[in-house]
């Protein structure tokens, strides 16, 4: 069976912030999630030959974009009386430096050719799927405010919001235009490699529109799984796919 | 005034002199510092041309050519020093790497400087990009850029905190 990773931006963006050795700060400058990224992208990289690693030139385009409006908006942070030299020659070089590791990491993924028209084509289901789960969340309100007596509302409410937090989180903010193109390309590419043979295609990402929100009871999943359901990619976390990945080698 | 395209020109004999003969002849580095006076020209102009208004083309353009300025001192040190690090005919060979895409750099900033430079904002962040990445495949990357020691804790610790955070807000935002 055919193992395809597929890194959602925020991924790449996690491992590219890093700066080693600044004496400012007592630990490196770093993401969050940069060590869970960095243990995917480990791992792909020791599996390169595999070709399991993939992105799209979306989420390639994606990635640059998001480091240059953060540069931007760190810039815009600085009085204008300042020292502007100092301020800009600092910008050049952390944009420089998480370019530079961003850069390494394109360099062991492939790239996935996808034609806008075939984009095109599977964003239509995706939106409709996005229209499903909409309605759904509305449905899903419905129920809660209805079917429970008073007394048990709250607890129950609190139960059922954890339960369904990721679809009300997607009711709340909408489906981000390039989330939708992400996973029609993701669709598009298990697609292709499901016709001449098994595959499994991971979705990567520290969004929570795509991987679960983690938590007790198996968190709230619910779009995780109607994405799964509906294209047969896998969403998580960096860290799981990299955990899943590796059973499945090992099973293999 | 400086006429790029024949310093360019006259690097370019000398790199092709030089690949030739398989010797470093140590007068390219007078046209590559003419060269590097230009990148470090251009970066003071768009220094003082930076407002809080024109960010978005301003400091691409800044990006480009303080990258190029680097990349060219880099260079220079090499030839420099080519003969007792037996650098030689390695520095050329990874010269000849790195200048087209300097060339596309200066090229950028000359139209940018003519036109609207806010037309050239993404396009001057893919060129910083590509001349960076060209120049960390050929070792022409300052290998310690430790120059930001030289910008004040005060600017250095502010500027690593918001990007820090804002990029941050932009994952998990829930």
């Amino acid at each position: 069976m055919k193992i395809k990773a597929l890194l959602d931006s925020n991924v790449l963006l996690a491992a590219s912030v890093f700066v080693a050795s600044i004496e400012d700060f007592d630990e490196p400058f770093k993401h969050d999630f940069h060590d869970h990224s960095m243990s995917l992208i480990g791992l792909l990289k020791k599996n390169m030959g595999k070709r399991i690693g993939i992105i799209t030139k979306t989420i390639e385009d994606e990635t640059h974009s998001v480091l240059n409006k953060v540069l931007i908006k760190t810039l815009r942070q600085f009085k204008p009386h300042m020292d502007m030299n100092a301020i800009l020659r600092l910008g050049s070089h952390i944009l420089g430096k998480c370019e530079d590791r961003l850069e390494s990491y394109l360099e062991i993924l492939t790239r996935e050719p996808i034609l806008p028209e075939i984009r095109g084509e599977w964003l239509r289901k995706v939106e409709n799927l996005y229209n499903a789960l909409d309605t759904l969340a509305d449905l899903t309100n419905v129920r809660i405010a209805y079917t429970f007596e008073k007394s048990v509302y709250e607890a129950i409410l609190k139960h059922e919001h954890l339960t369904h937090k990721q679809l009300f989180r997607l009711k709340k903010k909408g489906a981000d235009p390039t989330d939708q193109a992400i996973l029609a390309e993701a669709a598009h590419i298990f697609d292709f490699y499901s016709q001449t043979g098994d595959v499994k295609v991971y979705l990567a990402s520290c969004n929570h529109a795509f991987s679960p929100i983690i938590g007790r009871n198996n968190g709230s999943r619910q779009v995780t799984d109607t994405i799964y359901q509906k294209f047969n990619i896998i969403c998580h976390w960096p860290l799981n796919v990299a955990r899943m990945i590796r059973k499945d080698l090992k099973s293999k | 005034m400086l006429n790029i395209s024949e310093t360019f020109s006259t690097i370019m004999n000398f790199v092709e002199e030089s690949k030739k003969s398989g010797k470093v002849d140590l007068a390219i580095i007078e046209p590559l510092e003419t060269l590097l006076a230009e990148f470090e020209h251009m970066e003071n102009h768009w220094l003082e041309t930076y407002t809080d208004n024109n960010i978005e083309a301003s400091f691409p353009m800044f990006h480009v050519s303080r990258n190029g300025a680097l990349i060219l001192g880099q260079m220079i040190q090499r030839y420099k020093t080519a003969k007792e690090t037996k650098d030689n005919p390695r520095v050329t060979e990874d010269a000849i790497t790195v200048l087209p895409s300097l060339i596309d750099s200066i090229t950028l900033m000359m139209e940018a400087k003519d036109g609207p430079p806010s037309l050239f904002g993404n396009q001057s962040f893919q060129t910083a990009r590509v001349l960076r990445n060209m120049a960390r495949h050929a070792n022409m990357l300052p290998a310690n850029e430790n120059d930001i020691q030289s910008i004040p804790a005060k600017i250095r610790k502010k500027g690593f905190k918001v990007f820090q955070d804002i990029v941050m807000g932009l994952v998990n935002e829930d």
